[in-house]
């Protein structure tokens, strides 16, 4: 019986970091028989893993924190990206400027749904639609004084191809976050949309033709 | 100027390049600094990037790594200064280093694993941070993180690929 890479990988990873149980020891122990190069891995993957441990902790700083220190610090670095945004600054460039301006100093890391600068884990439904089903998409939403981000990380859509993002409030009336290419690359990318968490109930990501690719309902934002 | 819009590469990026000086400096105003400062350097060595060779990503990894061994440098020169200026007072009992040089290997591999793991995707990061720094078991962050234990697995073997591919020394990959 052959095992699909992704098993293979569930199985390797287990193995790495000493998360498996028997009989999933007993799966690995007979791919290894099948294939060697598999236990060749895991100990160069576990070599990896151990030396991550090294580091102790670590700090995941606020999407948004490099420009969002106290006041004056902001200033300082909204200047910078008004240098490297030439002399007059973009639509990006004001953006910046807006971010650094409007939000007090952010120290939360965590919270209920709708916590400012506070990221959301999206959990999409299923995927029914061929080709876009075999995507990996992963996303989580940031709520804003000045709007709603969504963060995306995505993988195997058709190159080139245009994707929007969009929020629907309550109404089912979309509201635009912006849209990427497809690429051969994993993508990371950050979009925002002019509507507050608490107005949107639903995340979209649609496709050239308007095919729905994802849709995630998102949790109510408690008044 | 080049095509390279540094305002929309601050906006994609400042964030992930605040974690990683953040966790290679244990300092948040020092790497709000490095971060600032790699972006500056980025501005000014625009006409020396060349898309075809690195993602603007990669590169801006590549310039806040040399921004925060820059750092420690000039932290570790100052500390010196101090100490030698508090030995001349009749004072060295009383100096305790604090940083060390970034060629100490403690610091240089916590720099070296910080900038790894920084370049991760936020999903992938946060299965290595739960599971090999946090110490949860699959099962645990599954139900912290409402995502299956298969998929945090699958993340964790690509997470670990990843960082075995960036920390490889140049000309082994």
């Amino acid at each position: 019986m052959s095992t699909s890479s992704e098993r293979r990988a569930e199985l390797v990873a287990g193995a790495v970091t000493g998360h498996l149980d028997e009989a999933e020891q007993a799966e690995l122990d007979a791919l290894v028989r099948d294939d060697p190069s598999v236990a060749l891995e895991i100990e160069e993957l576990r070599a990896v893993s151990e030396r991550i441990g090294a580091l102790g902790a670590w700090e995941e700083p606020l999407p948004s924190s490099a420009v969002g220190a106290p006041r004056r610090r902001r200033t300082l670095i909204a200047a910078a990206a008004a240098l490297v945004a030439g002399v007059g600054l973009g639509t990006a460039g004001t953006l910046v400027v807006q971010q650094t301006g409007d939000e007090p100093a952010r120290t939360a890391t965590t919270g209920p749904p709708g916590t400012l600068g506070v990221a959301e884990p999206v959990r999409f439904e299923p995927a029914t639609g061929a080709p876009a089903a075999a995507a990996e998409v992963r996303a989580e939403v940031i709520p804003h004084t000045w709007g709603t981000e969504a963060v995306l990380d995505v993988e195997g859509l058709a190159v080139g191809e245009t994707y929007d993002v969009r929020f629907l409030d309550a109404e089912g009336s979309p509201v635009s976050a912006g849209a990427f290419l497809g690429s051969a690359v994993e993508i990371h990318c950050s979009l925002n949309a002019a509507v507050l968490r608490e107005d949107v109930v639903t995340l979209q990501i649609v496709g050239p033709d308007g095919e729905l690719v994802r849709s995630a309902d998102l949790p109510t934002v408690a008044g | 100027m080049s095509d390279l819009d540094l305002a929309e590469a601050h906006r994609l990026h400042a964030g992930e390049l605040l974690g990683f000086a953040v966790n290679a400096l244990r300092d948040r105003g020092a790497a709000e600094e490095c971060v600032q400062d790699t972006f500056t350097r980025a501005w000014q060595a625009r006409a020396t990037y060349d898309a075809t060779r690195a993602s603007l990503r990669t590169w801006l990894f590549a310039i806040a790594r040399n921004a925060v061994v820059d750092h420690l440098r000039v932290r570790e020169r100052r500390q010196r200064r101090a100490a030698a200026a508090a030995a001349e007072a009749g004072l060295e009992a009383r100096v305790v280093p604090l940083h060390r040089a970034p060629e100490s290997a403690v610091v240089e591999d916590r720099l070296e694993l910080a900038w790894a793991l920084a370049q991760l995707s936020p999903a992938h990061r946060r299965v290595v941070v739960a599971v090999r720094l946090e110490g949860l078991t699959y099962d645990a962050l599954s139900a912290r993180d409402g995502v299956p234990v298969a998929t945090l697995r699958t993340r964790m073997y690509h997470a670990l690929r990843a960082l075995r591919a960036l920390l490889e020394p140049e000309g082994e990959q």
